[in-house]
């Protein structure tokens, strides 16, 4: 499939000053999204991939900023936009949901008009019933009983579910080619997680979405991505299909993840990556990862190892690939 | 609700009674009549009869709290007139101060601290910041006699122009001219703004600075929401409830504030009639003053917590705090 | 009750902080080799320092400088009070007194009364709210019925009524007069106790729950060990920043009930009364009042940079360069 990539994030870093020191929270991440095409970008707090979202929304703040790389929809790079122009590609071309569903919906307004709003501030000119009308439309199609009745509701009201059914209602009003979601699942309990992953998979089906799934859990990826996209201490160290890369990871990193996972069947045992991620304020020299690493060898602080390709797309950011 | 103004009645009782016994230990009121020859025994006793001072102590108490309730406050020892009377006009013409320097300041504390808070970092910020430790470290009553000094004194002695006046209500022979009140008013109500608006600033400025952080000001901007908007319909709408609870509450604080200015300005209010009833030992005056201060203080809490409720959606469907 | 704006800000900021709208503040604990990095963060914020040197100057000048300057007592009746000048740095007063020395003696008391009010407050506040904090149950719901209440008396005037009853007859602790400046030191300290207190409060809720309180009861601790030990070492940088709160407070208090005659009486001079005499010599006297006034306008906004200094050294979440 050679389709011209939808969304296309090249060598962006992004650097957050503070008075320790500049973080480099992302450095050197490249990833493109194909029309249709479901990518999941995995690691755990701090390996960069919310701020990559984020930075691909154009909603870092200061201190945070691009330092390099640029990030491209449709081939039109975006970072140099201004605000009010970025804007309007922000809920309409690229949309977002985030992770804690009880902080993300404004307290003081009733859900039915945050959703409205979702569609009065891309066109101005629909009247304010209309857009009522369409919200109730588009909490119905998330799956939320007596859509009429809860469109007057307050935030608080609403389950955690409900919230993040909303949440995705108001992501999804404008038909965005892209639509981000960052641990759209973590805050629910399992069941609703299903469903909103469900629900995820059939509004990509109906809209023609591509889908940027940001998580910490393999889980969700097995069964929910196409593509996985492996970060660690800001940077991407593997990549590939995700029945390739859960078949044969073939980076340190991306081998302890898998391990670390319990499985269904509750054999096997829990086996953790010893350490922690580094310290993203200091310089790292050689790869980020070998300081806990089972496979580290003297060549391993050499430089930071490149992605290299190993198969047909899969990559894998190791100078020990090949062998493991 | 209801339980809310339930408890503010044991409060109010226990202020009062608070109240009473501290103005009651200042000694016996009638301590300077006893020593003027010009008053005779039975105006003495009289007297005695009129403040219940010939019973016990908690006798005193509940008799008065039964006047005061009534609407009796006895007469003063000063000025001989009708204490209420006296309290009503002084509170009218507080009201005139306070009022006009509550909502000013609300209004100037609120454009300062959005602005501070959107435009963080910035030169009006810093002068805003600037400010804030000014207005913080004056005291009011410095305050108000610099200002005296500078736009009164020194401009009549270099121009030989008279802006602001800074004796009572009007000039004589002036009575009931609107411009001449307002010259009046000027320095008195800037004074009480003063510290006012660096302290109501500075805390909208933390809330605002709060609300613009939040996730759903992210979510709001995520979905394209324009950053006037947002700031507009998102982070000052929530920004503005817990501000609108501190007015109503610090509201209960600027009576001391009255105080200082209405002596200094010679304003004819509640705080020079508290002023000259302590130094009078005016005993019928004080213990009115007193209780009228503590009620209107309690229920100034009362309204903040109301408003509270009424403003944040999250306690007003449920009854209670999120 | 509360003078300034701070404390019911604090109640209305703490209630909503409840409802989720503000962020909740996070207690900075001070691990051992913290207190290096505390000390060298304070040392790089020049304006606390600034502030710093120049109240160790003031108390230095208050008490050193007062040996060199002329008598403040001494009054040359024959003639007229005059400006400044270089053998009355502050000018003399309307009794020929020299204005230098008496403000000068005027801020050894004013500064003695407000340091007092801060060790006093801090040790009342410490304690009552470390119990309350650590103990919970009724000892906690007392002491917040009890501040609750204490915010609904109206405070300027309740103090000058205190003051006004003169002196009071402890029995076998002997009499104490409430208008000296230990009895307002004592006054103040009662008024001022509530918001170290709350802090303190807040802060054992949440230290409580840490594994190492735990630790310390496995291994047999008792309660006053482990709030000795261990919760208040952690609180100290809370502890400070409020103390110096409370010692603004304390001089601006002080300040102005004796500037309306309800505080320190004279003769023991203190820079509010120094300020009440000035009132009536405004226009031909101006450096009567503008002297102590900016006297006390600087120590205390050197007390409030001050405090700023304090608190960000000791907290621990790295303040962000734009």
């Amino acid at each position: 499939m050679s389709s011209a990539p939808l969304l296309e994030v090249d060598s962006l870093r992004v650097e957050f000053k503070t008075d320790a020191g500049t973080v480099r929270a992302v450095d050197g991440v490249s990833l493109s999204l194909a029309p249709g095409e479901r990518v999941a970008v995995v690691g755990e707090s701090g390996s960069g991939k919310t701020v990559t979202a984020l930075a691909v929304m154009g909603l870092l703040e200061p201190p945070g900023n691009i330092t390099g790389g640029d990030v491209r929809l449709d081939g039109r790079s975006l970072p140099p936009l201004p605000d009010n122009e970025y804007r309007r590609i922000r809920g309409r071309d690229i949309a977002m949901v985030f992770q804690d569903p009880m902080s993300a919906l404004n307290p003081a307004i009733r859900v039915g008009a945050q959703v409205a709003e979702a569609i009065t501030v891309h066109d101005p000119s629909v009247s304010r019933a209309a857009a009522r009308r369409r919200a109730v439309e588009l909490l119905e199609r998330v799956g939320i009983a007596a859509a009429a009745q809860r469109v007057r509701d307050y935030p608080h009201q609403l389950s955690g579910g409900m919230r993040q059914r909303v949440l995705l209602a108001m992501a999804l009003a404008n038909s965005p080619r892209v639509l981000i979601a960052d641990e759209p699942t973590t805050a629910l309990d399992v069941t609703t997680q299903a469903q909103i992953l469900e629900l995820l998979d059939s509004s990509r089906a109906d809209l023609g979405l591509s889908v940027l799934l940001v998580t910490h859990d393999l889980g969700v990826v097995a069964g929910h991505a196409d593509r996985v996209v492996v970060m660690y201490a800001g940077r991407i160290v593997e990549e590939g299909g995700v029945q390739q890369v859960f078949a044969s990871p073939r980076h340190p990193y991306t081998r302890g993840l898998l391990a670390s996972v319990p499985t269904a069947n509750g054999r096997g045992s829990l086996t953790p990556i010893p350490g922690a991620p580094p310290d993203l304020s200091q310089v790292l020299v050689g790869c980020p990862f070998h300081p806990r690493c089972a496979f580290a060898e003297a060549q391993c602080l050499d430089a930071v190892p490149p992605l290299v390709e190993l198969a047909d797309g899969h990559c894998a950011a190791c100078v020990r690939a090949r062998e493991i | 609700m209801l339980r809310r103004l339930l408890v503010a009645v044991p409060v109010v009782l226990l202020a009062t009674l608070t109240v009473f016994l501290l103005v009651s230990a200042r000694g016996d009121p009638l301590r300077d009549f006893r020593h003027r020859p010009s008053v005779s025994q039975e105006t003495i006793r009289n007297l005695e009869h009129e403040y219940h001072l010939d019973k016990s102590k908690p006798e005193q108490y509940v008799l008065w709290l039964a006047d005061f309730v009534r609407g009796d406050w006895g007469t003063s020892f000063r000025t001989e007139r009708s204490v209420s009377a006296m309290v009503g006009e002084a509170a009218w013409n507080s009201f005139l101060l306070v009022g006009t320097a509550v909502v000013l300041s609300a209004v100037l504390a609120l454009l300062i601290g959005v602005v501070s808070a959107v435009r963080q970092h910035s030169a009006f910020d810093y002068a805003a910041t600037g400010f804030a430790y000014f207005g913080f470290s004056m005291p009011d009553f410095f305050f108000a006699l610099l200002l005296q000094l500078v736009l009164v004194i020194w401009l009549r002695e270099q121009f030989g122009i008279q802006l602001f006046y800074v004796q009572g209500k009007y000039s004589i022979g002036e009575e009931g001219n609107l411009l001449n009140l307002l010259q009046h008013m000027v320095l008195p109500v800037a004074t009480l703004m003063l510290t006012s608006v660096a302290a109501w600033s500075r805390y909208q400025r933390d809330s605002m600075l709060d609300a613009l952080r939040t996730d759903y000001v992210r979510t709001a901007r995520a979905k394209g929401v324009p950053r006037r908007q947002v700031i507009r319909r998102h982070a000052l709408r929530n920004a503005l409830i817990p501000f609108v609870t501190v007015v109503a509450v610090d509201a209960g604080v600027l009576l001391g504030g009255v105080v200082v200015v209405e002596r200094i300005f010679n304003w004819p209010g509640l705080g020079l009639l508290f002023f000259q009833a302590l130094e009078y030992s005016d005993y019928p005056v004080l213990l009115a003053w007193m209780a009228v201060a503590t009620v209107f203080v309690v229920l100034f809490n009362l309204l903040a917590d109301v408003l509270y409720g009424v403003l944040d959606p999250r306690i007003r469907l449920s009854g209670r705090p999120a | 009750m509360s003078m300034r704006v701070g404390d019911e800000s604090g109640r209305a900021r703490a209630e909503s902080m409840d409802a989720g709208l503000l962020a909740p503040e996070v207690v900075p604990t001070i691990a051992a080799g913290q207190w290096q990095t505390a000390l060298r963060r304070f040392r790089r914020h020049r304006v606390a320092m600034t502030a710093l040197a120049f109240l160790v100057f003031m108390v230095l000048a208050c008490y050193v400088g007062a040996h060199f300057a002329p008598s403040p007592t001494e009054q040359h009746l024959t003639e007229p009070p005059s400006g400044p000048s270089w053998s009355h740095w502050f000018g003399t007063d309307e009794l020929s007194r020299d204005e230098l020395s008496r403000v000068l003696h005027g801020g050894q008391v004013s500064l003695r009364v407000a340091f007092g009010v801060a060790i006093l407050s801090t040790v009342l506040g410490v304690v009552i709210g470390a119990l309350a904090g650590f103990y919970r149950g009724w000892l906690d719901e007392l002491l917040m019925r009890f501040t609750d209440f204490w915010i609904a008396l109206p405070a300027l005037p309740i103090l000058a009524v205190v003051v006004s009853i003169g002196t009071i007859d402890l029995g076998p602790l002997g009499t104490l007069d409430l208008g000296s400046p230990f009895g307002i030191t004592l006054l103040l300290s009662l008024l001022l106790w509530g918001s170290i207190a709350r802090v303190v409060r807040g802060a054992t809720l949440s230290l409580r729950e840490r594994e190492f309180v735990d630790a310390s009861r496995t291994i047999g601790a008792s309660n006053t060990r482990i709030i000795v030990r261990h919760v208040l070492p952690n609180c100290f940088g809370l502890i400070a920043v409020n103390a110096t709160l409370v010692v603004a407070e304390a001089i601006l208090v002080e300040t102005t009930l004796s500037f309306l005659g309800f505080g320190i009486q004279p003769p023991t001079p203190s820079w509010g009364n120094l300020l009440a005499n000035s009132i009536d010599n405004l226009e031909d006297q101006w450096w009567l009042t503008v002297f102590p006034g900016l006297v006390i306008f600087l120590t205390v906004l050197a007390v409030n940079f001050l405090g700023d200094g304090l608190r960000d050294a000791l907290d621990p979440r790295q303040p962000v360069r734009a």
